[in-house]
């Protein structure tokens, strides 16, 4: 023990450095999993405080100039707003002096696919809202990429959706560029023949199907496919064209079912929740 | 104080090293702060402390990557330990300073690759000539202008602490 002390006394540093090294080493022969543990424990209790105070000061700056763009773009958007209730008032009145039907927006319902046909061929699905969700036959469904189909049979907390690709569901499409009308069905996977357009009809590869909203049962203007071919039929009457959906039928997750259509001068969004928003702006800029 | 002083210290390199140090990387090399603040402190202070601090300093970067915890406790407490001991018998001035840095970063990587890539001596030798010679440049560097800052804030740093200590 004497000899230790005198050793420790002679030799302190040295002494120190061997005791480090040494715990250094300990530290390195823990297990992987084990020093995972531990140093995610030690940091949690020391580290947590030091590292937010350093977040803190790095991203000073970078909020600085985030909140000096904000204020800019808030500024903009105000008087971007300004003129577009200007301008929504004057085309109300235009729309009413011309006797225009009124313009609707939607109601979405986010539905989750909760099954699906059990057929190779698959023209139907089933999703997790019902009737105590508001909906009914006949409803469209649409998903982020165009519309999917229509309810076909509706339960308390599920419902059917019939597939645009299944056999007996021909849908009303529009030109987006020509504005030439036909009945879209479906022809096989994710492909579709537009029917009835005539052989004098301006149609070409890549145009873009709208619904075209006949019939009243889905609104007018949404995505369904993309012409792929045009080549006349051997009627020389009218065109053969065929199209491929924007939605992936096979690989669809979640829908929206469009239950209801709201003026899109009365909607929420417009109305209150975005005047809320800017009356919250308007009050922390008075503070 | 007497223990938070050191504390801070390592802190404030951290934080250094965290926000600095990949901002103004060349090409991928970075300069180490935290091996300036240890073998800063290791010369003031001598070999125990700056060991003890090279430790502490070590410990708390492992504990942000802690793949091999124990690792740059190790080469710290070396560098703490070197600092202590060159402080100990020079009172360096500007060029020594450089110079003491740059072999006390070399060194630190040296045993830092060496110990990482055992038994794989050959990548340790590629990692020291590509990453180790031209990381330690940029940190002797990086020292001196750390150095000359706190001797403007008034900091008693090194040249003047060769002579007290003498």
């Amino acid at each position: 023990m004497r000899l230790l002390e005198s050793v420790f006394e002679k030799h302190r540093d040295r002494t120190v450095l061997v005791i480090l090294i040494t715990a250094s080493f300990a530290l390195l022969s823990l297990p992987e999993t084990r020093q995972l543990d531990f140093a995610r424990s030690l940091l949690s209790r020391i580290m947590r405080p030091a590292q937010r105070t350093v977040d803190l000061i790095s991203d000073y700056s970078t909020v600085r100039a985030e909140n000096e763009r904000l204020r800019r773009m808030i500024a903009t958007l105000m008087l971007e707003r300004g003129r577009l209730l200007q301008f929504r008032d004057e085309r109300e009145r235009l729309r009413r002096l011309a006797e225009f039907k009124e313009e609707q927006t939607l109601k979405l319902v986010p539905a989750e696919v909760i099954g699906r046909d059990f057929d190779r061929i698959q023209t139907s699905l089933v999703i997790d809202k019902g009737t105590v969700d508001g909906l009914a036959e006949r409803m469209p469904v649409f998903s982020f990429e165009g519309l999917v189909g229509t309810i076909s049979h509706v339960e308390e907390k599920s419902a059917w959706v019939q597939l645009l690709a299944s056999k007996n569901h021909p849908v009303s499409c529009i030109d987006k560029r020509t504005r030439v009308v036909g009945v879209l069905e479906w022809n096989n996977r994710n492909n579709f023949d537009l029917k009835h357009v005539g052989v004098v009809e301006d149609i070409a590869t890549g145009d873009t199907l709208l619904t075209s909203g006949f019939g009243g049962t889905i609104p007018k203007g949404f995505p369904v496919a993309i012409v792929q071919r045009v080549t006349s039929s051997p009627d020389a009457l009218s065109l053969r064209v065929t199209a491929r959906s924007t939605v992936d039928f096979m690989a669809l997750e979640e829908v929206f079912v469009m239950t209801a259509e709201i003026p899109w001068n009365r909607s929420l969004f417009y109305e209150e929740a975005d005047t809320s928003l800017m009356r919250d702006v308007i009050e922390r800029k008075r503070r | 104080m007497r223990f938070l002083v050191p504390l801070l210290t390592v802190v404030v390199f951290l934080g250094l090293q965290s926000t600095v140090a990949s901002k103004i990387a060349i090409g991928g090399i970075a300069p180490d702060f935290i091996v300036v603040c240890v073998i800063l402190f290791g010369l003031q202070r001598g070999p125990i402390v700056g060991s003890l601090f090279g430790f502490l300093a070590g410990f708390l970067v492992d504990l942000g990557n802690p793949g091999y915890l124990g690792l740059n406790a190790l080469t710290k407490s070396l560098v703490g330990y070197a600092g202590g001991r060159l402080g100990s018998t020079a009172s360096p001035g500007t060029v020594v300073l450089v110079f003491v840095i740059f072999l006390a970063a070399l060194g630190h990587d040296i045993v830092y690759l060496l110990v990482y890539q055992w038994p794989r001596v050959d990548r340790a030798f590629v990692g020291i000539f590509t990453n180790a010679l031209p990381s330690a440049l940029y940190t002797a560097l990086a020292g001196i202008v750390v150095e000359r800052l706190l001797a403007l804030l008034g900091a008693k740093v090194v040249t003047k602490l060769g002579k007290e200590r003498q």
